[in-house]
């Protein structure tokens, strides 16, 4: 059955879609808070016979907690490397909004909250409409075209309890064409999604138990509206935002290894 | 990815990723002086092509799909969406999703050929799908919400001022593209000035447009030049 050509349509969870009950990573983490230590299982032994287990139980435990702690440590240095690209983005955000004055980094995220639930109640609401002021040209278009397949379908996707748990500032791109400059913010939420068929009411896809969503939002300029969103993008794909440069326009670029680069081309002079 | 699928089926998987950066790369490169492959305006692309042709699929209406793909594709397409209508079968699809989206092998083409631009993506796809008796609604296949995850190799050519989709190959035959020879974009990025330069080589730009941008460059504080 997976062997027709093409894709059809339909409807997504979440605005510009989500993965219904998937989310972005699930219960996993990465804690390992899963393992208790109590000790409570070892051998009931006694005498000389049992030195041999107890060296065995001891490299165990000791395995484990070395493992325990490696992973910790570099949770914490990955989330202290993240913690410093964020603060870069947002300083070079800083920068940039003394030359154009629309780049400050509060009133960025302040715009990413400010677009989120408009937009996703017009996707539970099956009003593109509604989300017109946050939406660029070409995703508003996307968005109905998705929206009125949606109603064909006879489906709505409902979204309940929805929360917006962190919006960071992931990239900046400021270039002299005011009209190419965009920005993309990673977004944690939370919700209960899933789709319904409107004729019977009945559950078609999705889950009624809250679902944690990772996502990647882009936006750019737009003439009347200022910052709209532009792209949605999913965890996985969006990942390459967090090793992109912080700002792409920042002066002299290099050409080397780091960016597998072979040569530079012939200029004029 | 998890750890176990990471140790026994993640090679594939990371060469995917890094063999998408090096395109992607590339394709930026490229994009510096022919905003056509800029990578941002690609992926927003191919998610337009992506949701239309899946409509077109699901209300069995090719029309749908044609300001999307090339009329060779679009005659395959009408073609298999008349063989659902005379089976009395819909394909309905839910909740499809671009997981992920990697830029595998492109082509910068030949003006004075044949040889257009062509640029070949691999896609992660989620979805629940089913086919439905088209007259009693009773499912026919699949697994109604049991999401499925569907890799393929989409590639779209540059014609008439439009990226339009070309070719969508399963995995097997697709992996071809991931061995395709790179040629092109031997640079990551240029200054906006170098940028000038080479426009004004291209003879894209007139003398007088060339100072006037170039003034406008010197005027920063900081120029790259």
């Amino acid at each position: 059955m997976t062997a027709f050509l093409v894709l059809p349509a339909s409807a997504m969870a979440l605005a510009g879609g989500s993965t219904g009950g998937g989310g972005g990573g699930g219960g996993g983490g990465s804690s390992g808070g899963g393992f208790s230590s109590s000790g409570g299982s070892g051998s009931s032994c006694t005498g000389d016979n049992c030195a041999g287990g107890g060296w065995i139980v001891l490299i165990v435990f000791g395995g484990i907690i070395l493992f325990v702690g490696a992973s910790a440590l570099g949770a914490a240095w990955q989330k202290a490397r993240m913690e410093r690209k964020l603060g870069k983005v947002e300083d070079a955000a800083k920068a940039a909004h003394a030359d154009d004055g629309y780049w400050d980094p509060h009133h960025l995220k302040q715009r990413v909250r400010e677009a989120f639930f408009p937009i996703q109640n017009s996707w539970e609401n099956r009003s593109v409409e509604e989300s017109r002021p946050y939406c660029s040209d070409g995703l508003y278009e996307r968005h109905k075209l998705q929206l009125e397949g949606l109603e064909k379908q006879n489906r709505v996707n409902r979204i309940q309890d929805l929360n917006l748990q962190s919006v960071d500032l992931v990239r900046i791109h400021n270039v002299t064409d005011d009209g190419e400059d965009r920005f993309v913010a990673r977004i944690k939420c939370s919700a209960r999604d899933w789709m319904e068929d409107t004729k019977t009411g009945r559950m078609i896809n999705g889950s009624k138990s809250v679902s944690q969503f990772e996502q990647f939002w882009s936006f750019s300029r737009h003439r009347e509206h200022g910052w709209v969103l532009d792209e949605i993008q999913q965890g996985t794909e969006g990942q390459y935002h967090m090793g992109q440069v912080v700002n792409d326009d920042q002066g002299e670029p290099t050409y080397g290894e780091d960016q597998g680069v072979h040569q530079r081309p012939p200029v004029p002079s | 990815m998890g750890f176990f699928s990471k140790l026994f089926g993640g090679g594939s998987a990371a060469g995917k990723e890094a063999r998408g950066e090096d395109v992607a790369g590339r394709l930026d490169g490229l994009a510096q002086l022919d905003r056509k492959w800029s990578t941002e305006s690609l992926r927003r692309r191919v998610r337009d092509v992506f949701f239309a042709v899946q409509r077109s699929w699901i209300e069995r209406d090719p029309e749908i799909g044609r300001p999307f793909m090339t009329e060779q594709l679009m005659d395959r397409q009408k073609l298999r969406i008349d063989g659902l209508i005379a089976q009395h079968r819909v394909h309905q699809f839910e909740n499809p999703l671009v997981e992920d989206l990697d830029f595998v092998s492109f082509d910068e083409g030949d003006p004075n050929t044949v040889d257009e631009p062509r640029v070949t993506t691999a896609l992660d796809i989620s979805l629940v799908e089913t086919i439905l008796n088209a007259d009693t609604g009773q499912l026919v296949a699949g697994r109604p919400n049991y999401k499925i995850q569907n890799s393929e190799y989409w590639t779209f050519v540059h014609r008439d001022g439009k990226w339009l989709l070309d070719e969508v190959e399963q995995p097997g035959e697709g992996a071809r593209h991931m061995k395709a020879p790179l040629v092109g974009g031997d640079y990551a990025k240029l200054s906006p000035e170098m940028v000038l330069r080479e426009r004004y080589a291209r003879d894209e730009i007139t003398l007088e447009e060339f100072e006037a941008e170039m003034a406008k460059f010197l005027d920063k504080e900081d120029p790259t030049y």
